[in-house]
C-alpha cells in the first residue's frame, strides 16, 4: 500500500501550497520544485493550458497563517478562520503577469444586454475599443472569445465560457464590474479560492507528477475572497472566508411590490378592437391556464336583443381571438399551436348564453390566456348581431357573410380564482425597497401575496420568468406564477395585491438545503439550481456532499424555510441541521476535495473495531499540546420554534426538569420552520440525552494525524487526568470516546490544535451492531467481503453469520463462528455453514454473552431499560 | 394487535426497550401477513353473459406482486333463467393469468371458481400466482352453464390478499424479510443495522409489492368497449375523479396502465388529463401501455380527489377502443 499523505508528513515530508482563484487563469504556487522522480518540474494541469490564456506562476506566500474549522452545535453551520495569503510582486513581475492581473483594464466595454450563462456570443459597446480574440473577464467569469468583430459595437463570438470557474448570468446594469467586459480582472471580491497542499519530500522535491493531481495533492481550504487586493510590502494581500461562512450572508431581496396597472398597446386581431381605440386596456394580471391538463372556461356571449346564434365558434389560430400584448406572455394563437380549443356546448345560443370553450394545455410552455374584451368569430350558422365593447358601451356588429362567418362576439372568460390551476402573469411595481438592489425583482423565487382591500389569509406562491414589462422607467416587472397555494390558502389575484418577497426554499429538507446552496439563476450549478438571481449561494454541487445531505435523519421532512426579505441559510435551516444532530462543515473527502458536508456533533460509545474511528495516542500529541479539560454547555431545555414568516407553526419547549432543578436552566433555541411536533420532540429529547455530562479537551496534534471536524475518535492518554472512566469510576482508562469538534491548523508548522467533545458522565448510549455483507465464498471455509466491510473484522473475533429472514426455519440459518484469518478481503472462518452464499449472507456481532468487550460497546445493555 | 406505523424515531437512542423491540418485530410480521390492497374494481358493472362457452370479459393488469401474494376476487352476480326466474349455480366466473409482460405464458392460475349461489351476496375466486413476473395480465372469463340463461355481473372487486402468515423463506423477491424469530430479537442477540433497516423499510417493500389501485375502469372485452372513439381528432370520452387521499403530503408517483384495442386497423390513442400534472399521459397503440405521473408535495394540498378527463381518437381504421385503465400508487 502506498504511503499515505499523512504518514509521509510524519516521516518528515512537507507540503507546498498552491492556489486557484475562480476566473483567474493562473495557478499560483509557492515555488516550482523539481520532481523527486525526474529531472523535471511537475506538469501543468490541462485546465491551465496556455491555449486559452492559462499558466502556472510562482509568487504565492503562505506565511504563518492558520486555517480552522469548528463545529457550531447551536447554529448548524461551522465556524471557520479566514485565510490570508499574499501574491508577491517580484515573482509575478518576473512571470510577466503582475500588470496582467492588477493593472487597470486597458480595454473595457459594457454589455448592451444581459448575457445568460449559455450564450456563446454577445455584443458590447466599446468605449475602450481595440478588442482582439482572446481571454476576457466579465464579472467572476473568465471567457475565451474565439473571434471578435468591432465597429460601433463589439461582438464577441465563439466564446468558451466558465474557464477556471463557473458560468454566470451577467447583467447589463451594475455598479462596479459585472456589466464590464475587460481584458484584466476588474474586481476580486467574491471569487472562489481553493488552497491545495501538495506533498514534497524532505529536500523539497515534488512527490507528485502533475499539479493538483493524484494522491499527493489535496485541497485544504475552500472559500471566497473577502477583500480586494491590498498592496503590502511583499505583494498583494488577500483574505478569504471559508465556504461555510458564506452561508451566514443574507440572501434574497427585501422588497414589497404591488400590482401595477399598465396600458395595453393597440389592437390585436382584425376587427377585434378598432384602430382608434388607442387607450388600450388597463390591467395588472394576465390570467393563464397552465401546467398542462384540460380546462374549460366559460365565456359570456353578448348578442343584440332577441338575436340568437346557432353554429360553431371558431377558436383556432385563425380565429379573431385577441392577441396578447407583450412578448413576455403567451398568446392564445401561439398556445393553440400546441393546445387545442373546442366548444363543448354547440347549440343555439341566446342572448344570455355562455359558450364553454375547452383548452387542452400540453405542457408548461404552452399556457393559454384569453385577455378580457377578446373576441371570437363564428363561421357557420345564423347571422346575429353581436355586441362588441367600445370604450364604455357596446357596438352592434353585423357579420359580413350571410352564413355567419366573420361574426364576432365578446369573450369574457370567467376565471376561477379558487383553483390553483389558473396561474397568471402578474405585473407589479415596486412599493418599498431597502437598497438599490431590492428594486430588482428576481427572475424566480417565492412571494407572499395579500389582498390589500380584503384582509384575510395570505398566499405563498412561487414564480419564474421574471422580466421587465410595461414602462421601464416605472420599473414594472412581470412574473409568471408557477405554483400557488403553497401554504394551503389562496388569494384572489385579480384584486389589488401587496406582494412581499421572501427568501428561502420550500420542500424536503435536503431539497431546501441544496436549492439554497446551489441556486445562481443559471441552472449551471446542479439539479437544484432553480432560484433566481440573488436568491441562493451559487455553490456548484461539486463542492457539496449531496449524498451525505440526502442521508440526514430528517432529510425527507417538509420544510417551509422562508423569511420576510433577506435571510441567511443559517437562520433558515441551521436549526433543522442541529436537530439532525449534525453540523454543516467544509470537509475533505476521500478524493481530496473539500466539500460542504453535514457531520455528527454528538458523541457516544465508540469502539476500536470501527474502522472509521481514529485512535489518538500520546505519540500523536505534541509536547506542548496538552491542556486541561473544559466544561461543555449541554442543554437541559430546548426551545424549538416551528413558525415561519407565514405565521403558522408553534413553539415547543422540551425540558429535562430534574436536570434543570439541579443545574439551573441551560437553554438552546432552535428555529425549525414547519417541523412537525413529534419530530421536534424527538430531536430535542435526543439532543438533551446525548449532551448530558459531556466535557471538552484541547490537544495539539502532529501533522501526521489525518483528522477533521466530525471525526469519531478514541483518545488514549492514560496519564491524562481527563481520561476518567465513567463506566466504573476509574482513572487512567486506555481510551475515551470523543468527537472532534474543531481543527485549527498552522499552515507552516502543520501543527493542529484540535478540540474534542468527550463521552462523559452520561447514561450509556450505544450504537447498532454493524452488518457486513458476504460478497462471495471461496475455497474451504473462506468468505469474501468488500474492502470497507472487511475493515470491521479482526482475527479471533466471534461473529454471527446469518441469512436474513431464514433464522426461524426448522434448521435456522444462523450460527456463531470465529474469524480465524484475514487476508485482504478474504476471511477464513472457523467453519462455514453450507447455507452461506455470496450476495445473501450477512455477518454481525456475536451475542452479548459471548461478545468481546469491544463488541459489547455496540450493544444496548440494560435489562430494565434497553436491549438484553 | 393494532398496527401502527414504524417511524425513524422508533429507533432513536433510549427508545429501544425489550418490550418495545418485540412489538416492532411483531408489528412487522403482522403487516406482511395481513396487508391487503385493492388491485382492480368495478361497481355497477352490469355485464351480461349469455354465452355457454368461456369468453374473456375483462383484461386486467396486476403490477409487481413479486412475492406472489394471492389475489382474491369478489364477484356479485345474478342469473336469469330466461323466464324471469333465477338459476342458481348456473354460471361460471374465472380469473386466469395470461401472457405476462415478459411473454411468460406458463404462469397459469391455479384457482378456479364458480358462480354462484344466489343466496350468497358474493362469490369469490382465489388465485395463487406463481412465477416471478414483475407485472402480469389477467383475464376475467365467464359463461353460463345452460343455454338461454343470462348472467349479470354486478360488481367485481379484486385485491392482494395477505396469507395471514409471514414468509420464513428468507429475503423475498420484494425485498421483505421477516424479523420475527427469537434468534433475531431474543435477549442478548445483537441489534444490527441490517435488522433496523429491515424493520424500517419492510412496510415500504410490502406497499411497493402490493400497490394500491386508486382508479379502475374495465369494460366488456367481448363487445364494443364503453369508452371508444371514431373521431380522428381528440374527443372527450369520460370525466370523473380519482380519489387520492394523501395527495397533499408526501409527494406520490402513480402509474397508469392502459389497454386499448381497435377495429378496422386503427391506431388507437388516448390521453389522461389531470390538472396540475405535467407528465405525458398520452398512450397509443393496441395492448398495454403505461406511464407514471407525480403529485407534488405541496401543490393542491388538502385535495382528496383529482379530477380527470379521458380523451380518445383514432389514426386510420374505424374505431379506437379503451378496454382498461388502472392507476396504482407507484412509489
Amino acid at each position: 500500500m502506498a504511503t499515505t499523505f499523512n504518514t509521509a508528513l510524519g516521516r518528515g515530508y512537507s507540503v507546498m501550497y498552491c492556489l486557484e482563484v475562480e476566473g483567474i487563469p493562473y495557478l499560483f504556487v509557492e515555488q516550482k520544485p523539481w520532481r523527486a522522480t525526474a529531472d523535471a518540474v511537475p506538469t501543468i494541469p490541462t485546465k491551465f493550458a496556455a491555449a486559452t490564456g492559462g499558466g502556472i506562476v510562482a509568487g504565492l506566500v503562505i506565511d504563518g497563517e492558520r486555517i480552522g474549522e469548528e463545529i457550531d452545535r447551536e447554529k448548524g453551520v461551522s465556524k471557520a478562520r479566514p485565510l490570508t495569503f499574499r501574491l508577491a510582486y517580484t515573482p509575478l513581475d518576473g512571470e510577466g503577469v503582475l500588470d496582467d492581473l492588477f493593472a487597470r483594464p486597458s480595454k473595457y466595454s459594457t454589455l448592451n444586454a444581459d448575457v445568460d450563462s449559455a450564450a456563446t456570443s454577445f455584443v458590447a459597446v466599446s468605449p475602450g475599443g481595440g478588442w482582439t480574440a482572446g481571454g476576457i473577464y466579465v464579472g467572476n467569469e473568465y471567457m475565451f472569445a474565439g473571434s471578435v468583430s468591432t465597429g460601433s459595437t463589439t461582438t464577441f463570438s465563439s466564446i468558451t465560457r466558465g474557464l477556471w470557474g463557473g458560468k454566470y448570468d451577467h447583467k447589463k446594469i451594475g455598479f462596479t464590474g459585472s456589466q464590464w467586459v475587460t481584458d484584466r480582472p476588474n474586481f476580486w471580491r467574491g471569487r472562489m479560492v481553493t488552497l491545495w497542499e501538495c506533498l514534497v519530500d524532505p529536500e523539497g522535491r515534488a512527490v507528485f507528477d502533475t499539479w493538483l493531481d493524484g494522491d499527493y495533492c489535496r485541497q485544504t481550504f475552500k472559500g471566497f475572497l473577502d477583500t480586494t487586493p491590498l498592496p503590502t510590502n511583499v505583494g498583494f494581500q488577500f483574505t478569504a472566508r471559508s465556504i461555510t461562512r458564506k452561508l451566514t450572508q443574507e440572501m434574497g431581496f427585501k422588497g414589497i411590490w404591488k400590482s401595477a396597472v399598465v396600458m395595453a398597446p393597440g389592437s390585436g386581431g382584425s376587427n377585434a378592437q378598432t384602430a382608434e381605440d388607442t387607450s388600450g386596456e388597463k390591467y395588472h394580471l394576465l390570467p393563464m391556464l397552465y401546467d398542462g391538463g384540460n380546462f374549460s372556461v366559460y365565456f359570456d356571449m353578448l348578442f343584440s336583443d332577441s338575436d340568437t346564434f346557432t353554429g360553431d365558434i371558431q377558436a383556432t389560430t385563425s380565429g379573431k381571438l385577441y392577441q396578447t400584448i407583450a412578448a413576455w406572455s403567451y398568446d392564445l394563437s401561439a398556445a393553440l399551436t400546441t393546445a387545442s380549443a373546442t366548444v363543448e356546448n354547440p347549440k343555439q345560443y341566446s342572448q344570455i348564453s355562455k359558450a364553454i370553450v375547452a383548452f387542452d394545455v400540453a405542457d408548461d410552455n404552452s399556457g393559454v390566456t384569453i385577455k378580457d374584451q377578446s373576441y371570437a368569430s363564428t363561421n357557420t350558422g345564423d347571422c346575429p348581431y353581436f355586441l362588441r365593447p367600445d370604450f364604455d358601451s357596446y357596438i352592434e356588429t353585423k357579420a359580413g357573410a350571410s352564413d355567419g362567418s366573420g361574426g364576432y362576439f365578446k369573450l369574457s372568460p370567467n376565471w376561477d380564482w379558487g383553483t390553483d390551476d389558473v396561474k397568471p402573469w402578474l405585473v407589479l411595481h415596486n412599493e418599498e425597497a431597502d437598497t438599490f438592489q431590492d428594486y430588482t425583482l428576481p427572475t424566480a423565487g417565492y412571494m407572499v401575496v395579500e389582498d390589500i382591500y380584503n384582509a384575510g389569509p395570505v398566499e405563498l406562491l412561487k414564480f419564474a420568468d421574471g422580466v421587465a414589462a410595461g414602462d421601464a422607467q416605472l420599473n414594472y416587472q412581470a412574473i409568471r406564477v408557477t405554483e400557488r397555494k403553497l401554504n394551503n390558502t389562496t388569494v384572489n389575484l385579480a384584486s389589488s395585491l401587496k406582494c412581499t418577497l421572501v427568501s428561502g426554499a420550500i420542500g424536503n429538507l435536503d431539497y431546501a438545503m441544496l436549492t439554497l446552496l446551489e441556486s445562481s439563476s443559471t441552472g449551471e450549478r446542479g439539479d437544484h439550481d432553480t432560484l433566481g438571481y440573488g436568491m441562493g449561494y451559487n455553490i456548484d454541487d461539486g463542492h457539496i456532499d449531496t449524498t451525505a445531505i440526502a442521508e440526514m435523519v430528517y432529510s425527507k421532512e417538509n420544510v417551509v424555510a422562508v423569511d420576510d426579505g433577506r435571510s441567511s441559510f443559517v437562520d433558515s435551516l441551521g436549526g433543522w441541521i442541529i436537530s439532525c444532530r449534525e453540523c454543516l462543515c467544509s470537509i475533505r473527502n476521500s478524493s481530496g476535495v473539500m466539500q460542504l458536508k453535514p457531520v455528527k456533533h454528538e458523541v457516544y460509545e465508540l469502539s476500536t473495531i470501527d474502522p472509521t474511528v481514529l485512535t489518538i495516542t500520546a505519540a500523536d500529541v505534541l509536547v506542548d499540546g496538552l491542556s486541561p479539560v473544559a466544561v461543555v454547555n449541554a442543554p437541559n431545555q430546548i426551545q424549538i420554534s416551528t413558525e415561519s414568516f407565514l405565521g403558522d407553526g408553534f413553539d415547543l419547549v422540551v425540558r429535562s426538569i430534574p436536570e434543570m432543578i439541579r443545574e439551573g436552566t441551560h437553554t438552546w433555541e432552535l428555529e425549525c420552520p414547519a417541523m412537525e411536533k413529534h419530530i421536534a420532540y424527538e430531536a430535542a429529547k435526543n439532543l438533551i440525552v446525548l449532551g448530558a455530562g459531556q466535557y471538552a479537551l484541547n490537544l495539539t496534534l502532529g501533522p501526521w494525524v489525518d483528522i477533521q471536524p466530525g471525526d469519531s475518535c478514541l483518545i488514549s492518554l492514560a496519564s491524562h487526568y481527563g481520561m476518567f472512566d465513567f463506566t466504573d469510576g476509574t482513572l487512567g482508562v486506555s481510551s475515551v470516546a470523543a468527537r472532534c469538534l474543531g481543527v485549527e491548523r498552522d499552515l507552516v508548522s502543520m501543527k493542529q490544535e484540535c478540540r474534542f467533545l468527550l463521552y462523559g458522565h452520561t447514561l450509556p448510549g450505544s450504537i447498532y451492531c454493524p452488518t457486513l455483507a458476504v460478497t462471495a465464498t471461496g475455497g474451504g471455509a473462506t468468505v469474501e467481503f468488500s474492502t470497507a466491510d472487511v475493515g470491521w473484522l479482526q482475527e479471533d473475533m466471534l461473529v454471527t453469520i446469518f441469512n436474513p429472514g431464514r433464522e426461524s426455519l426448522g434448521t435456522p440459518e444462523t450460527a456463531e463462528v470465529t474469524v480465524d484469518d484475514i487476508n485482504g478481503i478474504v476471511v477464513t472462518l472457523s467453519s462455514r455453514p453450507a447455507w452461506v452464499a455470496g450476495g445473501t449472507t450477512k455477518v454481525t456481532w456475536a451475542r452479548y454473552s459471548t461478545a468481546s468487550a469491544e463488541q459489547r460497546k455496540f450493544f444496548f445493555f440494560s435489562s430494565a431499560y434497553r436491549w438484553n | 394487535m393494532t398496527w401502527t406505523q414504524t417511524l425513524p424515531q422508533d429507533f432513536e437512542h433510549g427508545m429501544t426497550a425489550d418490550e418495545h423491540w418485540a412489538t416492532l418485530n411483531e408489528r412487522h410480521a403482522h403487516l406482511y401477513a395481513y396487508y391487503q390492497s385493492p388491485a382492480f374494481f368495478a361497481m355497477n358493472y352490469n355485464l351480461s353473459v349469455a354465452d355457454t362457452t368461456m369468453r374473456d370479459y375483462a383484461v386486467l393488469w396486476i403490477p409487481k406482486n413479486l412475492d406472489n401474494t394471492p389475489i382474491k376476487v369478489y364477484v356479485r352476480a345474478s342469473i336469469d333463467d330466461g323466464s324471469g326466474g333465477s338459476a342458481a349455480n348456473k354460471g361460471l366466473v374465472k380469473l386466469i393469468e395470461t401472457t405476462t409482460s415478459t411473454g411468460d405464458a406458463a404462469d397459469v392460475a391455479s384457482g378456479t371458481d364458480d358462480c354462484t349461489e344466489l343466496g350468497d351476496p358474493f362469490s369469490t375466486i382465489d388465485l395463487t400466482p406463481t412465477g416471478t413476473a414483475d407485472g402480469r395480465e389477467f383475464k376475467l372469463q365467464a359463461k353460463c352453464i345452460d343455454a338461454g340463461d343470462v348472467m349479470t355481473i354486478h360488481s367485481v372487486f379484486g385485491f392482494y390478499n395477505g396469507t395471514g402468515s409471514v414468509t420464513t423463506t428468507g429475503l423475498g423477491a420484494s425485498g421483505f424479510r421477516t424479523t420475527n424469530a427469537t434468534s433475531v430479537y431474543g435477549a442478548a442477540y445483537p441489534i444490527s443495522t441490517e435488522l433496523v433497516a429491515s424493520l424500517t423499510n419492510g412496510p415500504r417493500k410490502i406497499a411497493v409489492d402490493r400497490p394500491v389501485c386508486v382508479f379502475s375502469y374495465f369494460t366488456d372485452y367481448y363487445r364494443t368497449a364503453r369508452l371508444n372513439s371514431t373521431s380522428l381528432t381528440w374527443e372527450t370520452v369520460d370525466r370523473g375523479f380519482i380519489p387520492i387521499p394523501d395527495y397533499a403530503h408526501p409527494a406520490r408517483t402513480y402509474k397508469v396502465y392502459v389497454n386499448m384495442t381497435e377495429t378496422g386497423g386503427a391506431t388507437p390513442h388516448c390521453a389522461l388529463m389531470v390538472p396540475g400534472v405535467d407528465d405525458d399521459l398520452h398512450f397509443s397503440g393496441t395492448g398495454w401501455s403505461s406511464a407514471t405521473f407525480s403529485t407534488s408535495a405541496l401543490s393542491g394540498a388538502g385535495a382528496t380527489f383529482l379530477p380527470y378527463e379521458i380523451k380518445m381518437k383514432r389514426v386510420g381504421g374505424t374505431r379506437a377502443l379503451l378496454q382498461t385503465v388502472q392507476i396504482f400508487r407507484h412509489s
